[in-house]
């Protein structure tokens, strides 16, 4: 049951957004180049100082990043969570980020540049899930949902043994610590271009997942229910999967492996708006990206050399997680 | 429009304002080294430029390096291992130059391409081949307007590498990494470049540069000699049976490398393997030349220079 019962669907998500946004605002008037607000406006506008411009130049593109890496995971992982009913749920359920992160580190192996590196982590992840699905898919009859459960581990173990192999026979002084950086995390390394270019498949995946809205909370009953009401649950699971995918490979595509965004958020943003797929996901997408810029903030935070985000997602995922499962077991 | 003043009201109170330790460092050096095997080598030709570590020395390198090396700052790498440095915190130092030493692969080339489109800062990518060190102490010492100083080093490690590549062959080898000592450098890694120039033949053949084997594959390749750069394996080696015993019966024998302040042979590759070189060019000679270029390279004579040591 949704916690503000009587507050219009779209209000949380509008709040949560201008919070996130808010905050991406503070984030990007703070950093060691020290400039004004008012300069940096006016860099915006192209009138600024050069410093002001230099600070624009490496603070928005990572910025963008993080809204962006985190609003995806989010939404992806609010829609893992609704389909397949299972709060541990996460966009790496079909193995998208393994995937992702063995495309990456394969470009990486054979000499490939950032953008090439890119997209390659985006097909291996995309990849990943398409061999989960389309193995799933050759179960008829069952519990589909198991199925895909299954076969998302095997796409994973499989994305993780390529990884390990790729890793193991990588040359040790500038490929290895390439891969292993990348595994990590960033939202440093994506250029403005870069990071707007992975909005558009994480927009896409988000439309197919807003416009599923209530047909995800009936797929969510199960198939007979979807089916005494009407819907064909394969089909459409199967949209809202490769829609799922597709947000979190735009998202490891542009950051790495940036774990726990895709589980925290949709159980932050549970507890205030409930269950409802209409309302969920919209309210994940604002955490995840409210959780992704804050991270973000504290990896610059001790000192010039930054941590990876990737294990500060972590660090504060993994406790923050387990609060608020315990306040919403308490509450449910 | 937020005043800054506000700015940073607002973000302490979401602990977003800049942190003490966040605040570009106070640095004197002006050229950042993107990676530590550049770090070494602006060490060596123009310390006072170096703005900072990519990574720290310990305190034991520290001991080996002039005094002025504690007061650097951390600032993270560019480029290789380890933490990353923040662009806007590289950048709030305003630098002349970032410098990087390595391989030139195309890949290197546009990740320091990328860097220097980005920060607006000259990034210069000095090819890191053992052979090309003099070419290297050149092309950093005009860099660094230490054209002096990078020509005499050139100078020396041109002699060095001369008497290098003309040593007497040495034997069979297994260079033990780590401290169990079964990772190692396959033959032509850069891990085993100053042994193998130097006439000794790696028995580990496979296809990576750095790789782990098992015992029994050792003893299969039955070296003459284990080469470490780690004391505590090389104690617990010379204990083993099985490490020690050859296949013929006779005992192998274990050859003990200085690792500080940096490695002879590796870790991390760069200048300080010229001592790995100058020792292998004349085993026999004495402390006095080791200690000359250990000088010039981290500005310190050790009162007493560490010499390998074979153990046997």
């Amino acid at each position: 049951m949704a916690r503000l019962s009587g507050v219009p669907g779209w209000v949380p998500a509008v709040a949560l957004t201008v919070l996130a946004l808010a905050v991406a605002t503070v984030v990007l008037c703070s950093g060691p180049l020290g400039v004004p607000p008012a300069d940096l406006a006016a860099a915006v506008f192209g009138r600024g100082s050069p410093e002001a411009e230099l600070a624009l130049a490496l603070r928005g593109p990572r910025l963008l990043a993080a809204l962006t890496c985190g609003a995806a995971l989010a939404g992806a992982g609010a829609g893992f969570q609704i389909l397949f009913r299972n709060p541990l749920a996460s966009p790496d359920l079909l193995g998208v980020s393994s995937g992702a992160g063995l495309g990456a580190a394969v470009a990486l192996l054979l000499g490939a540049g950032v953008f090439l590196t890119q997209t390659a982590a985006f097909i291996g992840g995309l990849a990943a899930g398409a061999l989960a699905v389309g193995c799933a898919a050759l179960t008829r009859g069952g519990d589909g949902r198991l199925a895909l459960i299954l076969c998302g581990v095997v796409a994973g173990a499989l994305a993780s043994a390529g990884l390990g192999l790729v890793v193991t026979i990588a040359e040790p002084y500038s490929q290895l610590p390439a891969i292993t950086y990348w595994l990590l995390g960033s939202f440093t390394r994506a250029t403005l271009s870069e990071a707007a270019l992975a909005l558009i498949p994480a927009a896409a995946g988000t439309m197919v997942l807003l416009w599923l809205g209530f047909r995800l909370d009936v797929l969510s009953l199960g198939d007979e229910q979807a089916r005494s009401l009407g819907l064909s649950a394969r089909p459409l699971r199967i949209i809202a999967l490769c829609a799922a995918a597709l947000m979190t490979s735009a998202a490891v595509a542009v950051a790495g492996v940036v774990g726990w965004i895709g589980l925290l958020a949709p159980h932050a943003a549970r507890l205030v708006v409930g269950e409802q797929a209409g309302r969920l996901i919209p309210s994940a997408m604002a955490t995840g990206a409210l959780f992704a810029v804050l991270i973000d903030r504290l990896a610059s935070a001790f000192g010039p050399a930054e941590l990876p985000v990737g294990l500060l997602s972590a660090a504060v995922g993994a406790p923050a997680f387990l609060l608020l499962f315990v306040l919403n077991a308490r509450r449910a | 429009m937020l005043t800054r003043r506000a700015t940073l009201a607002l973000g302490a109170a979401l602990g977003l304002a800049p942190s003490a330790c966040e605040r570009a460092p106070a640095v004197k050096g002006d050229v950042i080294a993107a990676g530590q095997p550049a770090a070494l080598l602006i060490w060596a030709v123009a310390r006072e430029r170096l703005a900072g570590w990519p990574r720290k020395p310990n305190p034991e390198q520290l001991s080996g390096l002039a005094p002025e090396a504690a007061a650097l700052p951390e600032l993270g790498g560019l480029a290789g291992p380890g933490r990353q440095a923040g662009l806007e915190a590289i950048a709030a130092l305003h630098p002349r130059l970032i410098l990087d030493y390595g391989d030139t692969d195309p890949q290197n080339v546009e990740h320091g391409e990328r860097a220097q489109a980005r920060l607006n800062i000259p990034w210069t990518l000095i090819d890191g081949a053992l052979t090309r060190i003099p070419d290297a102490f050149r092309q950093a010492g005009r860099l660094l307007d230490a054209r002096d100083r990078g020509d005499g080093l050139a100078e020396e490690a041109d002699k060095v590498l001369t008497r290098w590549r003309a040593a007497p062959p040495g034997g069979s080898f297994y260079y033990a990494r780590g401290g169990d000592g079964l990772e190692t450098g396959f033959r032509g890694a850069l891990a085993t470049e100053v042994l193998e120039g130097a006439g000794w033949t790696n028995v580990a053949v496979g296809e990576t540069d750095i790789g782990r084997v098992t015992l029994e594959q050792v003893v299969a390749w039955d070296p003459e000699v284990l080469v470490t750069l780690d004391e505590g394996f090389a104690r617990m080696a010379l204990h083993s049976e099985v490490w020690r015993r050859r296949r013929n019966g006779m005992l192998r024998r274990i050859l003990l490398l200085p690792d500080r302040p940096f490695g002879w042979i590796d870790r991390p590759p760069s200048v300080n393997r010229l001592l790995g070189c100058a020792w292998l060019a004349a085993p026999h000679d004495g402390v006095m030349a080791l200690a000359m270029l250990n000088r010039r390279l981290y500005g310190l004579a050790p009162a007493e220079i560490l010499r390998p040591q074979w153990l046997a």
